[in-house]
């Protein structure tokens, strides 16, 4: 199952403000290395999802990983061959709001070059220009 | 003691978010010193790239140092915060405190992990590091730059905690003695690490919070036509 909240106030929410940087998540809070937004936008969950299987393959199920966002947002979508209008779409998937400057995964525990390849083979299941941190 | 720094700074007399902007452009960071006569903070301005090499040489930016505004005696301060661009990383603001060397004053020091643990190389085990900065109060002169904790007598399962520090005389640990620092934890299985993330829901749709269950039907209903 994806990744998405136990429980919710409304189904459906608007589509919101995804203006300024980021406020909070701009730092490594927990890991040695992290994969840091320089983009903005939604980052689904299947996505998330993605990067945490290629990251703990790749780590070869040693070192740990910390996913800094959470999809808390539904975004709904209209049948396929039906027309504008008769109120809004059903739920379809769940999305994370990215911000420039937010810290997004964090890994510790392995060599960095390790770390590296763990985070770059992540950054290409996102659509989000991103870069590599690292605490030293 | 901590190797302080210089700081070289002048009297800034613009206020407000376009001037501060104007300042940074021109490579320039505008800081506060708040002093020990309380009150309202100097406003000083220093230069980005001298703050940038200081900086470098130093593991935490909980330093001490000489500020010298003009011409007047340097002042012991207290680089109590930086602030950074959360994208570039580039310095945008530094509030400095003024300190008395008589008087104890409190601020985090980094800890830094040496040596490798047994629990790691014999056991296959994962090294975390728990807390990366304990609270210490102390005098100026006795302030250090990091505490280092060896961890190589630590096995699988083993746990140090910042009771276990070993810290020069002078320096009053403010952090709980009993909370962790370091651990090492146990190898994780295959099937562990393919678990999905936590907060995982089971359920095709999240339950709503404070609706009936015949509520959410009807709106279902209405999504489908």
């Amino acid at each position: 199952m994806p990744l998405m909240p136990k429980r919710v106030k409304y189904r459906k929410v608007q589509r919101g403000s995804r203006r300024g940087t980021a406020r909070s998540k701009t730092r490594l809070s927990f890991g040695e290395y992290g994969l840091k937004s320089l983009g903005r936008g939604w980052v689904k969950s299947v996505q998330i999802e993605a990067c945490r299987v290629a990251i703990n393959r790749h780590m070869k199920r040693k070192g740990k990983l910390w996913i800094r966002i959470f999809p808390d947002k539904p975004v709904t979508k209209k049948p396929i061959e039906v027309r504008m209008g008769k109120g809004k779409g059903a739920p379809d998937h769940w999305v994370a709001v990215v911000k420039p400057g937010m810290v997004l995964f964090e890994i510790a525990g392995v060599p960095e070059m390790v770390a590296r390849e763990s985070l770059r083979l992540a950054d290409a299941k996102l659509g989000l220009p991103t870069q590599l941190i690292a605490r030293h | 003691m901590a190797s302080t720094g210089i700081v070289n700074a002048e009297t800034r007399t613009v206020t407000g978010s376009a001037a501060a902007r104007r300042l940074r452009s021109q490579g320039l960071v505008p800081c506060a010193l708040h002093t020990l006569a309380g009150g309202h903070a100097m406003l000083l301005q220093a230069s980005r790239h001298s703050l940038d090499m200081m900086l470098r040489l130093h593991a935490t930016e909980n330093i001490v140092v000489d500020l010298v505004v003009a011409d007047a005696p340097p002042r012991k301060a207290l680089l109590k915060e930086a602030q950074h661009d959360p994208i570039s990383g580039d310095l945008v603001h530094l509030d400095f405190f003024e300190i008395s060397m008589t008087e104890k004053m409190q601020s985090p020091v980094p800890v830094v992990l040496i040596g490798e643990p047994a629990g790691v190389t014999q056991g296959g085990g994962l090294l975390e590091q728990l807390l990366r900065e304990v609270e210490v109060e102390c005098l100026p002169g006795d302030m250090i730059e990091e505490i280092e904790a060896d961890v190589s007598a630590l096995g699988l399962g083993a746990m140090l905690t910042v009771g276990d520090l070993v810290l020069p005389p002078g320096l009053d640990v403010l952090t709980a003695s009993d909370i962790g620092v370091a651990l090492v934890s146990a190898p994780r299985s295959e099937a562990e690490a393919d678990v999905p993330e936590e907060g995982a829901a089971t359920e095709a749709e999240p339950e709503r919070i404070g609706e009936k269950k015949d509520e959410t039907d009807t709106d279902e209903k209405s999504d489908r036509k």
